[in-house]
């Protein structure tokens, strides 16, 4: 093959495409049928700009009949429910009563009819969308009806009812008064009447030209509450668009409470007031403004009231009220969920600022809710107080200069926030206590403990312990003996003993431990002196509190005057457990639980009468003896302690050891009894030590002197079984309790 | 013949047959899985239809509770008091209701339960101020873990009663125990 020729052939090509490409321009609109390209089997023509589509192929496409009459020169197209008419020389469609307007009409072109495709296929109930930019037309069947639009939960919810949910779009104006709903391939229900506008809205149903959709749009005189985000969702086939509640009223009742109402669920409000101003702002977050009714009229509290849609995004709502004299409105408890309401009174003040060594207090005239945090560099402890007012002689500042507070500053920290800051010399934990005494509330904000110094002294009559605080100490020292001790629980104090230097032991002092342990669910630092015999020890405070001497007798070092030491005497009730028709718990060889608790009690009556104490036993025979009369032969005769013996029992043979329960009560001399007691039985009873526990047993809850109960060792555990019935093991309970009791005492005095 | 031929001869798989088993096994697998996940799911989510009931540890110090499933069908108190009688399941736990016991009735009154117990639940109680305590607020807790249940009475026969078996105060509507309560 020449070149020439090569290059001929191109040419031809060249010259045939661009004859191809100019022929499919030049062909108008692509048409499609329920995506179907049926631009081929059709024949259109345009006239009077508009296209028409020759009827016989409509007819065949949507199955319908056709009759022409050619006398009338009408044609008639049925298809399923629809029956339209159209005759040459009009431009009207006639679909049953109606007519709709062509611009061509009916047309005759080489004899054949040609209707206005658009307007016909709509006539039949389908959906015509035109794309301009490439000249495509889609026919589609609506894939969807709306059957019903209607407004739900008091106006804040519009529900779309549709056969099926087909895509849709929702658009929002830039001002945000109109919402467009778009919903794709859709028509509306025949019978649906467009009479749904509300109160606050004002909605329509849009078909739009050429395009297969349905807008409905609602207009608003203010912006619509719609959310973007979530307040659409689709329930069943409907979707439901939800709007924030509107506010519906403002007023004040003859109470003089400030109500604010909405068309629905109002969250709760933040409120601000300046006081410059006198202006209260209330600021409701999801609620919109709408139409309200504002019925507040020369008013002696409230002078004026003015609402705004603060923000949009997000939604709030903002009442600013201008106060005739300053009053504050105070929020009330929600009673319904749509209404806020207000109370008016002043805002609270607080005076009485005051400070004592690691803490600090005020007084206020209304409860507070405080906030608290530490702030690092320089060390200071905040308190946010809102609401409030610096009454009368609260200074900016006040130095203090204590072992734990530099300087209190207060300021007003923002409209609504007074602040106090504690300068503090360092950080430390904190608490705070609120006291009501005849409406007035006390506020102390308590620091931390800590210790300053520990030291140890020694003299020709005793020894010392002597432990310095940061600031008042809140403390409770108790001895302990076999192994000898002295215990000191520190509440509300930091151990920071680890900052301190081996503290130096005098001749009496074994050890010198601390920890930290939990009393009554408050974590208290624990200190213990281990001595290495019995002493006798007084306990002294100085400087304010801030510093505990225990003074150690070294006259005691003589055993036999440890032996002398004087008890006075006290009347003591002790109460052998069940009894009579009651065995109490049985063991499996079976001991019966009121044998033993009867020896054991009997035993200690004995061995505390050795020493000068008045014993008297509730039952000292196998008699039944109910809880109450027991508890009352104790409180009738005014004694000075109770307590009861017990063996233990449970389910699981293997479950075993001593307890000692007490009933807490507010002097803690009942703690203080079972601590004593079971120092004793839990170190000198050899068996498992379950501890001293706190519970409401009926004798030591109603007797009303220092009370314990013992549960001695686990009848149901056959080892302890056998221990009962022992003589030995009963007499050496018996003085372990004994002891403990004696203890008490010496320390305690009894009642 | 022919039979006996079948049943004879070897059963050989082919490279695609071995596939096909192991996508069967894969497939199962996969199930077994998912089912798996939608136990763990279901035990987890659903809890509203769980109970707490709760039991002894074994060292009789604490209780600790167990989760029930209950039937919306019947009644939840008794439901709740049958599962107690019928003990924990896991192995650290021990039952605190002694044999024969019965709840005979219950009444709630505001957001107290009172709970009627047969003379057995007294006669056949191991006794112990340990095991009192353990008996009575594994009942307690269990049903003041309800919402609706603020406090429990104990009633025995109809009556009311000092104590169950001489140590705790029953005459007084008791409160959920936290003291005694492991692990919350």
């Amino acid at each position: 093959m020449s070149v020439p020729r090569k290059f001929g052939i191109r040419i031809l090509l060249l010259i045939l495409s661009i004859f191809i490409l100019s022929s499919t321009a030049a062909a108008q609109n692509t048409i499609y049928f329920n995506s179907k390209d049926i631009t081929s089997e059709i024949e259109t023509v345009s006239r009077e700009g508009e296209l028409l589509i020759k009827a016989r192929d409509l007819a065949e496409l949507l199955d319908a009949d056709l009759t022409w009459r050619p006398a009338l020169k009408s044609l008639e197209m049925k298809s399923q429910n629809v029956t339209i008419k159209i005759m040459a020389n009009s431009r009207y469609i006639q679909i049953g009563n109606d007519a709709l307007k062509t611009r061509a009409g009916l047309q005759l072109v080489d004899n054949q009819a040609y209707i206005p495709l658009a307007k016909s296929i709509e006539a039949f109930g389908y959906l015509l969308e035109y794309q301009r930019d490439n000249e495509e037309l889609y026919i589609f069947q609506p894939e969807t009806t709306i059957n019903n639009v209607s407004w739900q939960e008091d106006g804040n919810q519009l529900q779309i009812k549709m056969d099926e949910i087909t895509p849709y779009r929702i658009l929002h104006s830039e001002d945000g008064r109109e919402i467009t709903i778009e919903i794709d391939k859709a028509v509306i229900d025949q019978e649906f009447s467009d009479n749904i506008s509300n109160n606050n809205y004002y909605l329509r149903v849009v078909n739009v030209p050429d395009r297969a959709l349905l807008r409905l749009i609602i207009k608003s005189r203010t912006p619509i509450p719609f959310q973007i985000d979530g307040g659409v969702y689709e329930y069943e086939d409907s979707l439901v668009l939800s709007f924030l509640p509107q506010l519906k009223d403002i007023r004040i009742d003859k109470n003089n409470i400030l109500k604010v109402e909405a068309t629905g669920e109002i969250p709760d409000a933040k409120t601000k007031y300046i006081s410059e101003s006198k202006k209260m702002i209330i600021d409701i977050p999801s609620v919109v403004i709408g139409n309200f009714d504002l019925d507040i009229e020369n008013h002696p509290l409230i002078k004026d009231i003015k609402v705004t849609q603060h923000d949009l995004d997000p939604v709030i709502l903002r009442i600013e009220a201008t106060m005739v004299n300053g009053d504050i409105f105070k929020p009330l408890k929600r009673e319904k969920n749509s209404l806020l309401a207000f109370k008016p009174g002043q805002r609270s003040e607080i005076t009485n600022l005051d400070y004592a060594a690691g803490s600090f207090s005020f007084d206020s005239s209304s409860a507070l809710n405080p906030e608290l945090f530490l702030l690092e560099t320089p060390p200071r402890l905040v308190m946010n107080l809102y609401h409030v007012n610096r009454g009368a002689g609260i200074l900016d500042k006040i130095e203090v200069n204590n072992s734990l507070i530099k300087n209190l500053r207060t300021a007003r920290f923002d409209e609504q926030t007074v602040r106090i800051v504690a300068d503090l010399k360092e950080l430390t934990g904190y608490d705070w206590v609120e006291e009501e005494k005849n409406g007035i509330y006390h506020y102390t904000v308590n620091l931390k403990n800590k210790f300053a110094e520990i030291r140890t002294e020694d003299n020709d009559k005793y020894q010392y312990l002597d432990i310095l605080m940061d600031s008042r100490a809140e403390y409770e020292v108790k001895k302990f003996n076999y192994p000898h001790r002295i215990v000191v629980d520190f509440k509300n104090t930091l151990n920071n003993l680890d900052e301190f230097k081996t503290i130096e032991k005098t001749s009496l002092i074994k050890d010198i431990r601390s920890s930290n342990y939990q009393l009554e669910g408050e974590e208290v630092t624990r200190l213990v002196f281990e001595l290495n015999d019995y002493y006798s020890h007084r306990v002294e405070t100085y400087q304010d509190k801030h510093g505990i001497k225990i003074a150690l007798a070294k006259d005691y070092l003589n055993k036999q005057m440890k032996e002398d030491r004087e008890i006075e005497s006290h009347l003591i009730v002790v109460d052998a457990g069940h009894g009579g028709f009651d065995p109490g718990a049985i063991g499996m060889t079976g001991l019966e639980e009121k044998v033993s608790n009867l020896a054991i009690a009997r035993e200690i009556a004995s061995q505390l009468a050795d020493k000068d104490q008045t014993v008297l036993l509730t039952r000292n025979s196998d008699r039944f003896h109910s809880l109450q009369q027991r508890v009352k032969f104790a409180n009738a005769r005014n004694a000075d302690l109770f307590v009861s013996i017990h063996a233990n029992s449970f389910n699981n043979p293997q479950t075993g050891g001593v307890e000692t329960y007490y009933n807490q009560h507010e002097n803690n001399q009942n703690r203080f009894l079972a601590e004593k007691i079971h120092d004793k039985l839990g170190r000198g009873l050899g068996i498992y030590d379950r501890g001293i526990k706190e519970s409401n047993f009926y004798v030591i809850k109603y007797t009303k002197m220092p009370s314990a109960l013992i549960e001695v060792a686990f009848v149901s555990n056959p080892g302890e079984e056998k221990m009962l019935q022992s003589s030995k093991f009963q007499k050496k309970a018996a003085s372990l309790i004994t002891e403990g009791i004696l203890d008490y005492l010496e320390e305690n005095g009894g009642k | 013949m022919g039979e006996n031929n079948m049943a004879v001869k070897k059963i050989k798989l082919s490279p695609e047959q071995k596939r096909k088993m192991l996508l069967v096994l894969r497939v199962l697998l996969l199930t077994a899985a998912v089912l798996y996940l939608l136990f763990l799911f279901y035990n987890n989510y659903f809890l509203d239809d769980k109970i707490k009931v709760y039991f002894s540890t074994e060292n009789a110090n604490y209780l600790k509770s167990e989760k029930r499933t209950i039937n919306q069908e019947s009644d939840l108190y008794f439901q709740i008091f049958d599962e107690l009688k019928s003990g924990p399941e896991s192995s650290g736990l021990t039952a605190t209701i002694p044999a024969g016991s019965q709840l005979l009735d219950y009444q709630i009154e505001d957001k107290m339960i009172i709970l009627n117990f047969n003379q057995a639940f007294r006669d056949n109680h191991w006794g112990g101020s340990t095991g009192e305590l353990l008996t009575i607020y594994s009942i307690v807790n269990s049903y003041t873990s309800l919402e609706e249940i603020q406090t429990v009475r104990i009633l025995i026969e109809g009556k009311e009663v000092e104590s169950l078996v001489g140590h705790l105060d029953l005459t007084q509507p008791l409160m959920y125990n936290q003291k005694l309560t492991e692990g919350s």
